[in-house]
């Protein structure tokens, strides 16, 4: 049968979207074995959170430590049983910003002040700043740069995802 | 070619515009090309990372085609996953205006430097060109080369802050052309609007599309392994599906549904018609080809 025929990407776009739909398969499949699927309200909404980390999850391993935005992905889902935990606690440590080569994934400092050069209209870059994980501590430019990467892997994790819908539901 | 130091080159001009003459036939680019390449270039070093990654394979790229045809491997932006449109965009437009190079005299080369910026970036690509010796000063490396504008002040603040005005509006246009729609909004703070309106319409996108999985997957078990690898027979299919199936179709019948995405509702039906398989190596076959068609 033609499904034995190894797959052979033609542009550099279906072979990242042959990365993240190995990933995310491969997280979803540990996943659903974990757990039988049940069908009442609240272990669905659970589980599609879980889904969720799941997907921005293999989304940042597969670009790796390379970008600030995977890399804060990552840190915020590796600790966020910490982060949980910390806000449950209300008072907020301002941890001292790490001098980083790379910069620095920590908790918000609510002391810090970023300093951006004034050509940008500080409101919507602050949105920006918020959309974009890892990205409030960036100076504008890289800022930029971040958001066009992250939102190149976006696209490409929603095309898969969506891929994966039809194929599952037209079984 | 050292790369590393930086001045102010205005008897640069004033070589090319001695080049100028000589270009009489369509080599002519060629010509142009190897003029800035042979000479010393004084360059603004950027602060980017990317940048000693890419230099190796643009002077490779240098070193190796002469002709016109190949110079559009030249153009190679410092974030090489971005958008390669963009040089491939700028090539014909330079192709294009170049065989009207007659000497171009000293005024209008001020003239038309005055207007824009005397800046070579590779980034910088959508401005519009409207002279050969504008082209000419492009040098097609990723470096940023800065010269000091005509009545401007030239001390070092001003240079880089110009220089970081530069590389922010060249981010700008790259991110204009990933977001799709974004080409006819002019200024930067609907461009921001639009591009925050992209990034929230993915997110939401991910979450919606995450909760539609939650409900509708488990339906058949995927061996990712031989999925993805090549492989020789079928007989490696049957052991894909897991028998989770089984357990999965009688659960499915005797609850209810009480979410009702488009595709939930079919699924009982399908699932019994299925049932009727006697290999359950046929679906997951046709599922991985599925797969990998879409893909």
């Amino acid at each position: 049968m033609s499904a034995s025929q190894q797959l052979t990407p033609t542009n550099p776009n279906s072979a990242l979207k042959i990365r993240l739909a190995y990933r995310f398969l491969l997280t979803l499949n540990t996943l659903n074995a974990k757990k039988p699927p049940n069908f009442d309200h609240t272990q669905i909404h659970r589980r599609s959170h879980r889904v969720k980390i799941a997907a921005y999850a293999s989304m940042a391993s597969v670009v790796g430590p390379k970008r600030a935005w995977s890399r804060a992905i990552l840190w915020k889902i590796r600790n966020r049983g910490m982060l949980a935990r910390n806000k449950k606690r209300i008072h907020r440590i301002s941890t001292p910003i790490r001098l980083h080569r790379h910069h620095a994934r920590r908790r918000r400092n609510p002391n810090r002040v970023v300093h951006v050069d004034p050509f940008v209209n500080s409101g919507l870059e602050v949105k920006l700043r918020k959309l974009v994980p890892g990205a409030e501590t960036i100076d504008p430019c890289g800022l930029l740069d971040e958001t066009a990467d992250y939102i190149k892997y976006l696209a490409t994790q929603v095309e898969v995802m969506r891929n994966l819908v039809d194929l599952y539901s037209t079984i | 070619m050292s790369l590393e130091s930086f001045e102010f080159v205005d008897e640069e001009i004033q070589n090319l515009m001695s080049a100028e003459p000589r270009l009489e036939t369509g080599n002519s680019f060629t010509a142009l090309l190897e003029l800035p390449r042979n000479q010393a270039v004084k360059l603004l070093h950027s602060p980017e990372e990317a940048t000693p990654n890419v230099l190796p394979s643009v002077l490779s790229a240098t070193a190796k085609g002469n002709s016109p045809e190949t110079t559009s491997s030249f153009l190679i932006l410092p974030n090489p996953s971005c958008n390669t449109s963009n040089p491939v965009k700028q090539e014909p437009l330079e192709s294009g205006s170049l065989p009207n190079s007659p000497p171009i005299s000293d005024p209008i080369i001020s003239n038309s430097t005055k207007r824009k910026n005397r800046e070579k970036t590779v980034i910088l690509t959508a401005k519009k060109i409207k002279t050969a010796a504008k082209e000419a000063e492009r040098e097609k490396l990723p470096y940023v080369h800065v010269r000091a504008r005509r009545g401007e002040a030239t001390d070092n603040h001003s240079l880089a802050e110009r220089a970081r005005r530069e590389k922010i509006n060249a981010r700008m246009k790259l991110l204009q052309e990933l977001v799709p729609g974004c080409n006819k909004v002019s200024g930067t703070a609907m461009v921001l609007n639009e591009i925050i309106n992209h990034v929230q319409t993915l997110q939401l996108q991910v979450e919606f599309l995450s909760m539609k999985l939650a409900t509708v997957h488990p339906r058949v078990d995927i061996n990712l392994d031989s999925m993805f690898s090549s492989e020789s027979g079928d007989s490696n299919f049957t052991g894909m599906v897991s028998q989770s199936w089984w357990q999965d179709e009688q659960a499915n019948g005797n609850t209810q549904q009480i979410w009702h995405p488009d595709g939930l509702t079919n699924f009982v039906t399908p699932e019994t018609s299925l049932l009727s398989y006697d290999s359950s190596g046929n679906l997951a076959s046709w599922l991985t080809s599925q797969l990998k068609m879409e893909l």
